[in-house]
């Protein structure tokens, strides 16, 4: 039995969507789909859109242990800007709000390094495709807001 | 096509594969990526008193082959158990691992000694990495330094000083431990690297020497020992020693490592160094059960059809257990057990004792063998004559937490491989 609190929640809501957003949308005057706008807003902290196979790519970084075996093999490398490759499934790519600040470690990514933690990695996390997402995703930034 | 495959090169797969090369099989080595080898503290554990209490530390330091038995009267499903009858075997085990790492490894001596572990803690261990092995709490001397770098936040030289200095009160014996402050590792980089990177700057001869240095004009009066944090070197095991030398002949012993461990990725260099020398190929590829009884599949495309194979693929961190939704042993597809029973599924809660010191089933998860280490079926029989099992994708214990992680996969190992190069060159 639903209580009356969640019925008047739910007739609210219908309310909004069958007439207060038709409305809403009929005399905005923006013609921007609701991506657009999303990106306009958001775009700059980061807050890209991430597509159904990059999802499941982002999955492969969860599998990170933070076991270190991929900074421990040769020539990997720790500068200011770069931490290292386990940096890159624990941090970068869920620093979404900080992609502007990772531009410079992600150009200073080395994919030869990254394919040697790749094979030393226990759980498979994918090191250079997830290097290649932040790549992109670091491009998609700068065009949204060169735009 | 070699007389025996081994499928994973962890301790139990290397083992596994040297005693089939010296029972004079021809052996080729399958292995997917690092495991659970490269990362544990680089304490060889083979049994400690299963019925002793944590805080009786006395107890700990008893010989290992007894311990050994005591666990298998007390858990009738760890390997020691199923094992019992080959438990007499576990020295000459021991003692063949000990040959081909004799650069890296002390002991065994028969009996356990008990060294510092970062947490402040101490671990009965019956070999170790000759840096470490003489941090024993039984034999260390009365006043010793702790070195601490200053800066590298991922070692406390207070825990471990404070620990020690407990333990050794439990056992009678008075302790005491100063901590040194090094400013060796200075550079804001430093705080960022790994504790291998940071290991590697000590195969740098000017490094080892700003560091004796240092520590020449900072040890206290009537120290007699030095212990320090689990980083002297990402390759060399002996820069502990070479420091000793450079402080007035003063001894230097490392303690253990926790995770990232450097002394855990030398201890796997090793075992692929002790591989080629016996000329034994290591392929990086995985593998999977065949089309044919038998056969193994590669993901270089290729085939196999060993006389002898052994399943050394580790549990959850080397991938030979895995669970999504339902546990499975991942190249075999053989039922996995935990608890006494045949895991298909069930709710994971099931596994798990609400406190931290219950017997967690979950970490015990992995596949049956019998006393010949043939790998078991859910009927209780071997799913083959010539399919062999070593190290933790047996299950029945938890390497992490019971003791007796790397004396189970050294034991495993020496016999499957000597079974499978038995069988694989009938």
């Amino acid at each position: 039995m639903r209580s009356w609190k969640r019925i008047e929640s739910d007739l609210y809501l219908g309310y909004r969507a069958v007439a207060v957003h038709p409305l809403k949308t009929l005399l905005r005057g923006d013609e921007r789909t609701g991506r657009e706008r999303f990106l306009s807003n958001y775009g700059a902290e980061g807050l890209l859109p991430i597509a159904v196979e990059e999802r499941t790519l982002l999955r492969g970084a969860a599998r990170c242990i933070r076991c270190g075996l991929c900074d421990a093999q040769p020539d990997a490398e720790v500068t200011r800007a770069y931490q290292g490759p386990s940096f890159i499934p624990v941090a970068y790519t869920r620093a979404t709000p900080h992609l502007k600040h990772l531009a410079g470690a992600v150009r200073e990514v080395n994919e030869a390094q990254l394919l040697r933690g790749e094979a030393a990695c226990p759980t498979r996390v994918p090191l250079v495709a997830l290097a290649r997402y932040l790549r992109r995703k670091v491009d998609e930034l700068d065009k949204d807001r060169s735009v | 096509m070699p007389d025996v495959v081994v499928i994973g090169a962890g301790m139990a797969g290397a083992i596994a594969a040297l005693s089939a090369r010296s029972a004079g099989a021809s052996v080729l080595v399958i292995r997917r990526a690092l495991g659970a080898t490269a990362l544990t503290s680089r304490a060889i554990t083979v049994a400690a008193d299963p019925v002793a209490s944590a805080g009786d530390i006395a107890a700990q330091g008893m010989p290992y082959e007894e311990a050994a038995r005591k666990v298998a009267r007390a858990r009738p499903d760890h390997p020691y158990a199923v094992l019992e009858p080959k438990l007499s075997r576990l020295s000459e085990a021991l003692k063949f691992a000990a040959s081909h790492l004799a650069t890296l490894l002390s002991g065994p001596t028969g009996k356990n000694v008990l060294l510092p572990t970062p947490l402040g803690t101490v671990k009965p261990t019956a070999m170790a990495q000759v840096s470490q092995f003489g941090a024993d709490l039984m034999a260390l001397p009365n006043r010793v330094a702790m070195v601490q770098f200053a800066r590298i936040s991922h070692f406390d030289g207070r825990l471990v000083a404070a620990g020690l200095e407990a333990a050794a009160l439990r056992i009678g014996r008075r302790l005491e431990v100063r901590l040194i402050a090094s400013d060796l590792f200075g550079h804001l980089e430093d705080v960022q690297r790994s504790p291998f990177q940071l290991a590697e700057a000590f195969e740098a001869p000017e490094n080892l020497r700003r560091l004796s240095e240092e520590l020449r004009r900072s040890i206290p009066d009537g120290v007699e020992a030095l212990l320090l944090p689990p980083l002297m070197g990402g390759r060399s095991p002996d820069i502990a020693h070479r420091l000793g030398a450079m402080i007035n002949g003063i001894p230097c012993f490392e303690i253990l490592a926790g995770s990232s461990s450097v002394p855990g990725l030398r201890l796997q260099a090793a075992l692929d160094a002790a591989l080629i020398r016996e000329q034994i190929v290591v392929s990086q590829v995985e593998a999977s059960a065949g089309a044919r009884p038998g056969e193994l599949s590669l993901s270089s495309g290729g085939h196999l059809r060993p006389g002898g194979t052994v399943l050394a693929t580790g549990r959850f961190i080397g991938g030979g257990i895995s669970r999504h939704g339902a546990f499975r042993e991942t190249v075999f597809g053989l039922p996995v057990f935990a608890g006494g029973q045949e895991l298909k599924g069930q709710y994971l809660g099931e596994l798990q004792g609400e406190k931290f010191t219950d017997a967690q089933q979950v970490f015990r998860a992995g596949i049956r063998i019998d006393a010949e280490l043939r790998a078991l079926g859910s009927t209780g029989h071997p799913v083959s004559n010539n399919l062999f099992a070593a190290g933790s994708v047996i299950g029945g214990y938890d390497p992490a937490s019971d003791k007796t992680g790397l004396g189970v996969a050294i034991l495993t190992g020496y016999l499957s491989g000597e079974a499978a190069a038995r069988i694989g060159r009938e």
